[in-house]
């Protein structure tokens, strides 16, 4: 049991956590760029 | 170290028990008038039915209580369980009471003066607005409280470097003390400000005051404010919630990396809130800008690492896919109700953080500049990931000392999803309002949303009915957690034990990096240092040398200059 654990932490690679990185990044970009152009809408 | 117990005296046990009840009334009281805010904005109410008074005098104990009172008693009171606790070492606690009582002694006098509708200066309390000495003495009573618990602890952590040389002092007194350190260089500026503006200016013995430079020295404290909220929050979410998801804290340098970098970069940040002010030259201006960028780096590595620290959970959960860790996760069980309080406030901040990065954003600010986008924003990390991860602190805290199990469980696992609700209806209808052009700190209820002024603006109405709707549900959700707070203290103690035994969630690291680099706080505050004196000094000359002697004088109750 705790070498399945061990060898689990061992393999343990955080893809997910990297898309949802990228995912959060995106977002912010939209959110970010949205109120800009709003911004330069208002020039 | 995870299942390790640690005894409190009875003295400390009954101490911590109260830096955490007694606030907890105070943010009650504020947080009732956080309600009373929506409904006066709203013009369901002209005048507060039980507090009495104007909405402005609401605004200031929703704000004072909240913001700055709540949170610098939890902040206290987690230091002074968690330092003790992760050192093995006990509490000096006549240090620590006097420390307690300070701080109570200044926020009883503060919510005193200001219920009596004598300092109705919102919680930002500069110039011209003019409070009663009173506010200004028990704010400072409450920040000297504050300072004396810090005190208290860096002798035992220093002894504990001596004893345990080479040792990593355990993360969460690295996070504990850099909260610390920033907010003790942060109310210096407010100090002066207060010591040697307000409060003169106040007692009557000066009749003039440098708004500008008050106005700096606030910011210069007003800003890193919210870091000294924020950080107890990563303290919880780096050391309580890994474990409390199952897993492991992916890295332990990254959490150590992440408190060095807010003590580098959470100071010389203050002047993007002074973005639209006169009197600073608009270069530093955006080198503060440039620094408030930079102190979102922490934030981002902290997304990542909670990520992939959940990720790790999930998958020991028996996830397999990219994102279906994110559905392994204890969201709904009653024995791990701290968990909701932790994750509800991370994602709540996902959009708090970016709503900063557009405040911080030098021409942008001009969209959102005083407008009502600014509350939706703060509400998105003061009264989100912080008053959550601060009201399942409080009671997980409560619990551990009062040696009580805790009541309610179901009422307080569902709470932080109730409030989160609420918020994310309330902050929207605050934000576009704000997008519109809908003001903060300004009694809509009198002014744009009564159909019988000429400034009626019926485009903004459902944007401050939503307000009220959000606003409503977070009330009701905090109802429901005090149900279980309160339903805990005033239960039979299940402990016959004088002192209290306590225990904490405290995650092991997946990897535990040895990070030399990272064990010492002296690099990371001398750069602070030079930081400040280059970002700061030349603000300080603009705001003395170009406004203070030109400037007509004017009284806080007239906008015509006085000659």
């Amino acid at each position: 049991m705790e070498n399945k654990e061990t060898e689990h932490e061992e393999e343990f690679k955080p893809k997910g956590a990297v898309a949802f990185f990228i995912l959060l990044i995106i977002l912010f970009s939209i959110i970010w760029f949205g109120l800009y152009f709003e911004m330069l809408g208002r020039v | 170290m995870s299942d390790y117990s640690f005894r409190f005296t009875k003295s400390s046990k009954y101490l911590n028990a109260a830096l955490i009840i007694i606030p907890m009334v105070l943010l009650f009281i504020g947080i009732y008038g956080g309600l009373m805010q929506t409904l006066f904005r709203a013009g369901i109410i002209q005048s507060d039915p039980f507090v009495g008074g104007d909405y402005y005098k609401g605004l200031t104990f929703h704000g004072v209580l909240n913001a700055i009172v709540f949170t610098t008693f939890f902040a206290v009171a987690l230091g002074n369980a968690l330092i003790p606790y992760s050192l093995k070492k006990p509490l000096n606690t006549k240090v620590a009471w006097a420390s307690g009582i300070l701080m109570l002694a200044g926020s009883v006098l503060a919510a005193i003066v200001i219920l009596m509708g004598e300092a109705t200066v919102l919680y930002t309390f500069y110039p011209p607005l003019k409070a009663h000495p009173g506010f200004y003495i028990g704010l400072t009573l409450l920040v000297v409280g504050s300072w004396v618990a810090f005190f208290n602890w860096i002798p035992m952590y220093l002894e504990w470097r001596k004893e345990n040389e080479g040792k990593k002092t355990p993360l969460a007194v690295v996070g504990m003390m850099t909260t610390f350190i920033i907010w003790l260089v942060a109310t210096l500026a407010v100090a002066v400000e207060i010591l040697f503006m307000l409060l003169p200016w106040s007692l009557g013995l000066v009749d003039q005051i440098n708004v500008m430079l008050a106005r700096t020295l606030f910011w210069f404290f007003g800003h890193p404010l919210v870091y000294f909220w924020l950080l107890p929050a990563y303290v919880m979410y780096y050391v309580f919630m890994p474990k409390l998801a199952g897993g492991k804290l992916f890295s332990d340098m990254a959490g150590r990396l992440v408190f060095m970098l807010f003590i580098i970069f959470s100071i010389p940040v203050g002047t993007h809130h002074q973005y639209m002010d006169p009197a600073i030259s608009s270069q530093w201006k955006l080198v503060h800008g440039i620094f408030t960028f930079a102190v979102a780096l922490p934030s981002l590595i902290t997304a990542f690492t909670l990520a992939a620290s959940l990720e790790h959970a999930g998958r020991k959960n028996g996830a397999t896919g990219l994102f279906d860790w994110m559905w392994k996760l204890p969201y709904f069980d009653k024995e791990k109700w701290f968990f909701p309080f932790l994750i509800t406030g991370l994602i709540i901040f996902i959009f708090g953080g970016i709503g900063g990065i557009v405040n911080a954003s030098y021409s942008m600010n001009t969209i959102v500049h005083n407008t009502a986008w600014i509350p939706g924003h703060f509400h998105l990390t003061v009264a989100g990931p912080v008053l959550l991860a601060f009201l399942g602190g409080s009671l997980y805290m409560v619990g551990q000392f009062m040696g009580k199990k805790i009541r309610f469980k179901g009422f307080a696992m569902i709470s932080p999803y109730i409030y989160t609700i609420g918020l994310l209806i309330m902050s929207y209808g605050l934000k576009v309002g704000g997008l519109m052009g809908m003001p903060r700190r300004t009694n809509t209820g009198a002014s744009y949303a009564n159909p019988d002024s000429v400034l009626y603006q019926p485009d903004w109405v459902a944007y401050i009915d939503m307000s009220v709707i959000g606003g409503s549900i977070m009330f009701i959700a905090v109802v429901i957690y005090l149900v279980s707070f309160f339903g805990t203290v005033f239960s039979k103690s299940d402990s016959t034990e004088e002192g209290s035994v306590v225990t904490f969630p405290i995650s092991e690291p997946l990897h535990d990096e040895p990070s030399t680099w990272l064990r010492n706080f002296k690099p990371f505050i001398i750069i602070l240092i030079i930081l400040i004196v280059l970002s700061y000094t030349p603000v300080i000359y603009d705001v003395i040398t170009t406004t203070y002697d030109t400037s007509l004088p004017y009284s806080p109750n007239s906008p015509v200059p006085l000659r």
